[in-house]
């Protein structure tokens, strides 16, 4: 009897001696919203995080009728020296009384000069440490250095990193310029041969004397080093391209009687890339099918018919096709295959691929593409006709 | 020479013991003085001597416990017949003149239920069961009279299970009445009603329903064989019996189900099952039970299929979250907070902000005070009730949170849980779940949902590996059966209820040709 309770209590006390090993109470930790590095003079990193505070209403001594607009700051930012990324989060401490909790991080931040620096070999610990999560989105600072982008406050979102993401995700299904990347993906594409990452840039723009933050830009990565950014038009083009499907985006195409604006969005679109070796020439032909609504036009011709609308598809396929073009050839210049097309390349021609893959710097500049698009727009939403004043 | 009593020394008085074994001898004066002996002490008894017959010369006594019998009946149908009418009647002269003891059983009571006692242990037995004993001078034998009749509860409603739509009648403390409730609705011979008297001071009445032909004649012998073996002083309620007869001891989870409503009872013998009643208690319980049974209420009946099928559902959710909500809310905020969005997180933080205790300390204490508040609520004169809640609600509550003792989410968290755990049917089940979520809340706080898990697979072990009479607890869950498991996590169409559940009663299945 004695033994077998002996045995119990000893079993319950394995169970509680491994003792709460990984606690750590949210009231005695912190939210790392943003986390980002840049480049500091004598061969250091700045490391610079941004630390949401809690609403005020919610620390529950406010009472209903007390309830104000928050004031004061909602967030802060912490910027240390070190020499590698760790050794700056960990130098935190010496200025802030709680523990990290990484799992929030929303978005990393990479400062331009760091980036240009390359960051292979600095950002080790974001895919060792196991506390964050990989699903954070990637920004590189423009312009700006990342301590000074992570202090910016912006009015609607209380939290700029917040801000930052829904600025980055709205705007892909929207307006359709710039692709988002998660923190994942990122390394992902940075160490796999035959495709090379990208990320949206973030500028600070001075409106009337307050700064904001804006997305600008795509930075443009090749062999972890930043080469150069996408504009507007190519990273529409880059987007076209994105290996999953496309929803939502703008095109603006010129009407075919009067060449006055107009718009068509984007519910989906798809596209495969697939290469070919024909007489020593590597071709990729890429495929686009898009789908899209007529949503917005500035003249008064009737655009919406079953003869106008298959114009209005060609002029919208031409479109799509000059955004990929003027995206694959700033990739040529910059010599960074952003598209994966050494990827392509690599599924279909498997053996030529590895005799390939040693000088594909050199082969990617030669690559030529042939597009095969098609774009339909399928329905006008309330109207069909514009409302015609007389003018 | 040392002295030595006298051998066989004269009439040492016998103890009680032994005349309860004696039978009842010739002589009255005999039988009036072992039952003054007897009834030494009791109050209520009462002796009635009288005298009737041709002469007046034949002596009587007649006994009772006053309280449990009607006067008027004795009076009327006793005392008025042999005292009064006896003369009266054609053949007097003959009646009296024969044997007056068989004349005064076949002729002269008018009582509808008449039994013979031979022996004080059997006259003491009916007196206490309310029937009052006739004795006749110059006869060992007593005549027993039912004239039971003392006051009860009137069929009321129940109280414990609460219903919306379907019969609203429930047993009460008179086992007499709780079987003619079973009777009117089972109106069969194959609807049997056995009868065995359990409890040596209290000899409760104690009754086996079941129908035959349709409960598994395995089943109804392993309940009488179990019942057979106890021995026990007294059994008060249906609780003795399942702690007595269950499969196994150390569990919390009950392992039969109580109900104080004859429609349910009536419900489960239809389906094969065995209920068992006491007299005394208006609670039934009913073998085998397994753990799905206990999300299943009555009116699941009663109702439309869809509604029941979904509230049915809604039910076994509440089931998970009585269980699992506190401890997986203490895990997430002290192991996982990547689980959390991060504005809830945020206000998390802020409102635990100040807060003295580790969150598992604070998720027990708030447990436990809740538990505080329900067993107040339960135990206290209903006059002060208001004031309780008023306790519960502000003190606990509002002002727990404005001292920084608890913060708001985990009060929230309590109060849900505590909601949750009143929508079961089963009271029963409704405990065995509140006390394992204690264990849980505690493997949540050390172990994350790593304990949580562990705690969750050691409980479904545990569970399947138990068996009611045979039964297995997670029956049709584990092993599973098809047919059975469309009428236990939804409520199968009364159209399409055409089978009996197979593990209660495998051989007559057939519901609806």
């Amino acid at each position: 009897m004695l033994k077998k309770w002996t045995a119990i209590l000893l079993a319950a006390s394995l169970g509680l001696s491994a003792g709460c090993w990984d606690r750590q109470e949210v009231e005695e930790s912190f939210v790392t919203i943003a986390a980002g590095v840049d480049t500091c003079p004598g061969n250091k990193l700045r490391f610079t995080e941004q630390i949401p505070l809690p609403p005020p209403e919610a620390k529950g001594k406010a009472t209903r009728t007390e309830k104000t607009a928050p004031t004061g700051p909602s967030f802060v930012t912490i910027s240390t020296v070190a020499d590698t990324f760790t050794d700056g989060a960990r130098k935190v401490h010496l200025n802030t009384p709680r523990g990290p909790l990484w799992q929030h991080a929303a978005c990393y931040v990479f400062g331009e000069n760091f980036s240009r620096q390359g960051f292979a070999g600095e950002i080790d610990w974001l895919q060792r440490n196991r506390q964050i999560r990989k699903i954070g989105y990637v920004f590189i600072t423009r312009n700006a250095t990342v301590s000074e982008v992570l202090k910016v406050p912006t009015e609607v979102e209380r939290i700029p990193a917040v801000a930052l993401v829904s600025m980055i995700k709205n705007q892909d299904t929207s307006l359709g310029i710039y692709t988002p990347i998660k923190l994942g993906d990122f390394l992902g594409q940075s160490i796999t041969p035959g495709i090379e990452p990208t990320a949206p840039g973030v500028e600070i723009v001075e409106e009337g004397g307050k700064k904001r933050l804006r997305i600008s830009g795509t930075a443009v990565f090749k062999q972890a080093k930043l080469v150069g950014w996408l504009n507007e038009k190519e990273s529409r083009g880059y987007r076209w391209l994105r290996p999953t499907m496309i929803i939502g985006g703008t095109k603006v195409i010129k009407c075919p009687i009067c060449d006055k604006p107009v718009l068509l969005d984007t519910l989906r679109s798809t596209s495969k890339i697939k290469a070919e070796i024909k007489d020593g020439e590597i071709i990729m032909h890429i495929k686009i099918r898009e789908e899209g609504n007529f949503y917005e036009q500035k003249c008064r011709h009737q655009l919406v018919t079953p003869e106008m609308i298959p114009i209005l598809n060609r002029e919208a396929e031409q479109l799509i096709a000059e955004q990929v073009r003027a995206a694959v050839t700033r990739a040529q210049e910059l010599d960074s295959d952003i598209f994966g097309f050494g990827q392509a390349l690599h599924s279909a021609y498997p053996r030529e691929w590895t005799r390939l893959e040693e000088h594909w710097e050199e082969v990617f500049p030669t690559v030529k593409i042939e597009l095969d698009v098609q774009s339909e727009v399928r329905r006008s939403y309330l109207t069909t006709r514009t409302l015609e004043f007389r003018y | 020479m040392r002295y030595l009593p006298p051998k066989g020394q004269p009439e040492e008085p016998l103890t009680d013991a032994q005349i309860l074994t004696q039978s009842l001898a010739y002589d009255l004066q005999t039988n009036h003085t072992y039952l003054e002996q007897l009834l030494q002490g009791c109050s209520d008894a009462v002796m009635r001597k009288f005298k009737f017959g041709k002469d007046r010369d034949t002596d009587a006594l007649l006994v009772y416990f006053d309280g449990l019998v009607s006067k008027t009946e004795a009076e009327a149908s006793i005392l008025y017949p042999l005292m009064l009418e006896m003369d009266q009647i054609e053949d007097a002269v003959e009646t009296q003149a024969g044997n007056i003891y068989e004349n005064t059983r076949d002729r002269l009571l008018a009582v509808t239920d008449l039994l013979e006692c031979d022996t004080f242990e059997e006259v003491m037995q009916h007196i206490a069961s309310g029937d009052g004993v006739l004795i006749i001078d110059g006869y060992n034998q007593g005549l027993v009279a039912g004239i039971r009749y003392w006051q009860g509860r009137p069929v009321e409603s129940p109280d414990q299970e609460v219903i919306v739509k379907g019969p609203n009648e429930g047993f009460n403390e008179t086992l007499r009445i709780n079987t003619a409730l079973l009777r009117r609705r089972l109106k069969t011979n194959c609807f049997k009603i056995e009868s065995i008297s359990i409890g040596r001071y209290t000899k409760t009445n104690t009754i086996i329903c079941y129908i035959k032909g349709v409960a598994d004649e395995s089943l109804i012998q392993e309940v009488k064989n179990r019942l057979e073996k106890i021995d026990i002083d007294g059994v008060l309620d249906t609780n003795y019996l399942e702690e007595l007869m269950e499969d196994h001891h150390y569990s919390v989870f009950p392992q039969a189900e109580h109900t104080e409503r004859p429609d349910r009872v009536v419900a489960h013998l239809l389906e094969g099952r065995v209920a068992l009643m006491v007299d005394g208690s208006p609670w039934a319980m009913v073998v085998p039970a397994t753990l799905p049974q206990f999300w299943i209420s009555p009116e699941d009946y009663y109702s439309r299929y869809v509604p029941a099928s979904l509230i049915r559902l809604l039910r076994q959710l509440a089931f998970l979250i009585t269980l699992l909500l506190p401890s997986l809310y203490v895990a997430t905020i002290t192991y996982h907070q990547e689980m959390i969005p991060t504005p809830l997180l945020l206000t998390i933080a802020a409102s635990r902000e100040g807060v003295p205790f580790p969150a598992l300390v604070e998720a027990l204490m708030m447990e436990i005070t809740f538990e505080f508040l329900r067993e107040a609520g339960i135990r206290m004169p209903r006059a002060i009730g208001p004031a309780i809640s008023i306790v519960g609600a502000l003190v606990i509550g509002d002002a727990a949170v404005s001292a920084g003792l608890v913060s708001t989410p985990m009060v929230v968290v309590v109060a849900f849980t505590g909601i949750a755990s009143f929508i079961f049917p089963a009271y029963n089940a409704g405990m065995a779940i509140r006390i394992a979520r204690f264990p849980m809340l505690i493997l949540a706080g050390f172990l994350g949902y790593f304990g949580i898990m562990i705690g969750l697979i050691m409980l479904l072990v545990r569970l399947a590996s138990m068996t009611s009479f045979g039964v297995p607890y997670l029956s049709p869950l584990a092993p599973t059966n098809q047919g059975d498991l469309s009428d236990t996590l939804v409520r199968r169409p009364w159209w399409a209820m055409r089978q009996r559940p197979q593990n209660i009663s495998p051989d007559n299945r057939v519901r609806q040709e």
